[in-house]
């Protein structure tokens, strides 16, 4: 991700009211994570897997404060136990920054099936998504999941395409 | 040692204002019945109560949270110990009921039935003040310690494989409106809008 990209996407979360962000980083998430991490308005909680950063986040959310979880598809694939159970349910809301590995324009093979696989899981499991690619996309799309996940008390989701990752 | 016992006396340390969540299974019936707050939150689903306490203490520094952990629930994702540890959130202890089994759905074995030493792994994850108790008096001791350090404290209490088939009553929705309600009260903040038009 190129710096300017991840500084728009940290703009983007304080501008819509997002004071907590769990991370789990990759390649392609590397410049968020640190962008993340050096902001002071940011609490930043960098997680070993995706799932916990789940459950942070809902913690989070119930002493007062506006999370936001940001991970690769992979581990979204991997957290939807804990996003059915510790959010959907009790109607938590958690904002999801979705690296979307494996989709279109993805290089590496091994990716394809899980980049196939996120978008069916996420209507599967009824949470709303934008994707997002192109930089002026960022803001709008922050915005409005965020509003969106406040008001329905839902997660819901961004799922970051490849113009936005590399 | 039971885990209601040990539940019976940790009751009797807490004031009414500390924050209490419970794991799925048995712990959360049990607790109910000893400690009945508005301040509690029930039934976090298996290996999410730790790191929901984690989320928790940190969003509310100056509020003394309690996790009432199982071993079963712990042992899903061991990598939360590194992120507690590293975190070091202070006014956080966890409790862990280590009954060596998964009682609720019929009592097969957890790794610490064998050789896994849970408050080792613990401190070995960087987590300094955390122990293993085998007795109630020790329980006590230990509780009351962690309650008043600067933590994170983690106690693992090994208990016997029994428990009381209690129930709360109250689904994940109701339980995490009583809360949320009671922290926006205590806190005199908001959390949940009540109006569809403005929610922050």
């Amino acid at each position: 991700m190129k710096r300017e990209v991840a500084a728009e996407i940290v703009d983007s979360l304080k501008e819509a009211g997002v004071d907590f962000v769990a991370t789990l980083t990759e390649a392609n998430l590397h410049d968020l994570v640190i962008a993340l991490g050096e902001d002071p308005a940011i609490h930043h909680v960098p997680v070993t897997r995706e799932e916990e950063g789940i459950g942070v986040c809902a913690g989070a959310y119930l002493g007062g404060k506006k999370p936001a979880m940001v991970m690769m598809n992979a581990g979204f694939l991997l957290s939807a136990n804990a996003i059915a159970t510790v959010c959907i349910h009790p109607g938590i809301p958690v904002l999801m920054l979705i690296g979307h590995s494996g989709g279109v324009g993805e290089e590496n093979a091994g990716h394809a099936t899980v980049g196939a696989l996120t978008e069916p899981v996420l209507q599967a499991m009824h949470i709303v998504y934008e994707k997002v690619g192109r930089f002026e996309e960022i803001r709008p799309a922050v915005r409005d999941s965020q509003t969106l996940a406040r008001s329905s008390r839902r997660p819901t989701a961004i799922v970051l395409n490849k113009q936005a990752l590399r | 040692m039971t885990r209601h016992e040990c539940l019976s006396i940790l009751a009797t340390l807490l004031k009414d204002e500390d924050l209490v969540v419970t794991a799925l299974g048995w712990v959360a019936g049990e607790w109910h019945s000893v400690r009945p707050k508005e301040s509690n939150l029930y039934q976090i689903n298996m290996g999410m109560c730790t790191p929901l306490c984690l989320g928790l203490a940190l969003a509310l520094p100056h509020r003394r949270v309690i996790a009432l952990e199982s071993d079963g629930s712990v042992l899903l994702y061991l990598g939360n110990l590194t992120t507690l540890a590293n975190k070091r959130p202070g006014n956080l202890t966890v409790i862990v009921f280590d009954n060596q089994c998964y009682l609720a759905t019929g009592g097969l074995p957890t790794a610490t039935a064998g050789v896994t030493d849970l408050a080792g792994m613990a401190r070995a994850a960087g987590i300094r003040d955390a122990y293993e108790v085998r007795e109630l008096g020790d329980f006590e001791e230990q509780a009351r310690a962690a309650l008043g350090r600067e933590g994170p404290s983690y106690i693992v209490a090994k208990v016997d494989p029994t428990g009381k088939r209690m129930s709360t009553n109250i689904d994940g929705k109701e339980a995490k409106y009583h809360f949320v309600r009671y922290i926006e009260k205590s806190e005199g903040i908001r959390i949940i809008g009540t109006h569809a038009m403005k929610m922050d």
